[in-house]
């Protein structure tokens, strides 16, 4: 924070917020920031719907199927990131990709295919625990007192679910804000997110707005992570902050 | 209103099973029937009940409630559209929502409005008991009172079919007992036909109108209580509803009314008196065959006279309040339990035995080795009806009888 509050890092030893003035004032200083938050938002979103179907399908009735899925996920989650991007550059530069007409080398489809990829695996463990110790009867005893199928699941399964799924989703999003090295091997030309423009200051000396950058990152991340929890308190019924928490209804 | 149900040759197999869950089950129960269905675990019970429920599809058969069929091979009725309430084993009362709110929850299919929904919850609460705790959640309260919030969830929606899948199995002897008088009582009062599933022998004699007993997925006997504990279809329903022990028997004759004559095995007793098998898949005994005598505990007592059927020499004697309770050692028999006498006898010391031919009944040898003891043969050590210390089970494995 310090570094981002320096002139000319440091050979005047003046303090300044000029760092920060430059983000909102010079063009593409903001947007990779802005453009993370919309990859961690879609990201978060997405895998949080996939990795609860995925953590479902882990939970229930062990099969060759789910059995391999869960050997995939396992296996996936150790799998650097690098190493991951540099599949990703392979896969989809295979002339059988042009052929087929996937074109997505260099897009921001990629990059947040990638994201959704390499997420999904933790974001299915943070969900399989929950959601294993779910009592099954609370579906079937709503739809037996008269509930529908979503109308069950709304009232009976999503509120105790609801913390977990809350903290997946935040789990996700800050993970990916700030991700780098799949950023690095996926970005598209023209569309760097936070991370690699921050990189981008840090390697070419522009140490005063690359930290100002990087301590606007985190304020954000922090941020959106308070909303959440805050937003919960405040707005979710008291029941559901009974579950799972601490916070007193 | 209460709904008759009908249930068709239902069968059910799980995906990947081996053996059918539930094989061609046929039973029609009539509006207002309290029916109890025992078996032991694996038996059949909760699947029908689920089945019953709609939260599990069949294979082939049909289901009806009322005059509607709500399952068969082609359609499937949800469970929503079925107009039933269940109390589940587990209680399954939703954690974020308080005891009212989970009770009036089961009003929402009624269309009423929010105050009235609450209000009816709340007289709900106080007939059961728990007009203090309307705002307490699941987790404030104990399991007796969490199973009679889910008790009241399934009586406010005036349903005419009410399903209790083992609710008070996770409940201790003395709040059981308790439990099981509410739910006779409230169930009763509300009119509605019940299908409650029971592993416990003596539950299922105290609360059904009818019980069914189920083995392995087919529905091997129903009948009143009275029925089914004075003729067992197979000796698989007189083990699992209850026995002193069994004897190696062989037939000599046939008696009157329905009975046979016998000897035990080895020579070990005189000519003794015993129902012949109740089931009409039974094959009829004649003079000379092997069979098995299965002795509840209402047809033996301690004989204080010279006439004995058996003798034996008290191995276990438990002072049970109304009298006591003995364990007998038959030389070259085996052992029986829950003899009771109102005298006390010493361990070691002989005794004489009586059998009541009602209490006595005889199945083919074969049948023995056909039906499983496995966790459904505990015995009743006190006959059903006779109250006293209060219904206990004990593990058949070592209740019944060893044929020496």
């Amino acid at each position: 924070m310090s570094g981002s509050l320096l002139a000319d890092y440091g050979s005047s030893f003046s303090l300044t917020w000029a760092n920060y003035q430059a983000l909102f004032h010079q063009s593409g200083l903001i947007g990779p920031l802005e453009r993370s938050m919309l990859y961690g938002v879609l990201t978060a979103s997405v895998t949080v719907f996939l990795g609860f179907i995925a953590a479902r399908l882990l939970s229930q009735r062990r099969t060759a199927a789910t059995g391999a899925m869960d050997f995939l996920l396992l296996a996936s989650v150790a799998l650097p990131g690098v190493v991951f991007g540099a599949g990703y550059i392979f896969a989809y530069n295979l002339p059988i990709m042009s052929s087929l007409h996937i074109d997505l080398y260099q897009t921001v489809q990629l990059l947040v295919i990638a994201y959704i990829a390499s997420s999904l695996p933790t974001n299915a463990r943070v969900l399989v625990g929950s959601i294993s110790q779910l009592q099954t009867s609370l579906k079937d005893a709503a739809r037996a007192h008269g509930a529908g199928a979503v109308a069950a699941w709304a009232h009976g399964v999503l509120p105790v679910l609801s913390r977990p799924i809350m903290m997946a989703w935040l789990f996700t999003f800050c993970g990916v804000f700030l991700e780098l090295p799949l950023s690095q091997l996926l970005y598209a030309p023209g569309s760097p997110p936070a991370a690699i423009a921050i990189e981008d200051n840090l390697s070419n000396y522009h140490y005063g707005v690359g930290m100002a950058q990087a301590v606007l990152a985190v304020f954000i991340a922090f941020a959106v992570v308070a909303v959440a929890l805050g937003a919960y308190r405040l707005f979710a019924p008291a029941g559901w902050r009974r579950i799972g928490g601490t916070v007193r209804g | 209103m209460a709904e008759p149900i009908c249930l068709a040759s239902l069968t059910k197999t799980y995906p990947g099973a081996a053996v059918p869950a539930l094989k061609s089950v046929s039973l029609d129960v009539t509006p207002g029937t309290f029916l109890v269905l025992l078996g032991p675990s694996g038996s059949g019970k909760t699947t029908l009940l689920r089945c019953l429920a709609g939260v599990e599809r069949i294979d082939s058969g049909s289901l009806s409630i009322g005059s509607r069929i709500v399952a068969d091979t082609r359609s499937h009725v949800p469970p929503e559209q079925r107009d039933l309430s269940m109390v589940f084993q587990d209680y399954a009362l939703w954690p974020h929502l308080t005891a009212l709110d989970n009770v009036a929850f089961a009003l929402r299919r009624r269309r009423l409005g929010r105050a009235e929904c609450r209000a009816r919850a709340m007289l709900m609460l106080d007939r059961v008991g728990l007009a203090e705790f309307p705002h307490r959640y699941p987790n404030e309260l104990s399991g007796g009172q969490q199973q009679r919030v889910a008790l009241a969830r399934a009586l406010i929606a005036d349903t005419g079919l009410i399903l209790c899948d083992e609710p008070l199995s996770n409940l201790d002897a003395d709040l059981r007992e308790r439990m099981r008088v509410e739910i006779s009582s409230l169930v009763r009062e509300a009119g509605a036909t019940t299908v409650y599933i029971t592993h416990d022998q003596a539950e299922a004699f105290a609360l059904a109108d009818v019980i069914g007993v189920l083995e392995e997925g087919t529905l091997v006997q129903h009948g009143t209580p009275e029925e089914v504990y004075n003729h067992p279809a197979t000796l698989f329903v007189a083990r699992f509803t209850g026995l002193a022990g069994e004897l190696p028997v062989s037939v000599t004759g046939h008696g009157s009314d329905g009975t046979l004559e016998v000897t035990a095995a080895g020579g070990g007793s005189g000519r003794l008196l015993a129902m012949r098998p109740a089931g009409a898949d039974e094959p009829a005994l004649r003079a000379g065959d092997e069979a098995l005598l299965a002795i509840r505990p209402t047809g033996i007592s301690l004989s204080d006279s010279a006439e004995r059927d058996l003798t034996g020499r008290v191995a276990d004697v438990a002072f049970r309040g109304r009298g006591y309770e003995y364990a007998i050692d038959l030389p070259g028999l085996g052992r029986l339990t829950g003899v009771s006498a109102r005298h006390r006898a010493e361990r070691g010391d002989e005794v004489g035995m009586r059998l009541e031919p009602e209490g006595c009944h005889v199945f083919p040898a074969e049948a023995a080795a056909a039906a499983p003891h496995g966790h459904g043969s505990a015995v009743v050590s006190e006959p059903p009806g006779e109250g006293g210390t209060g219904a206990t089970s004990r593990d058949a494995s070592a209740a019944a009888a060893r044929p020496g």
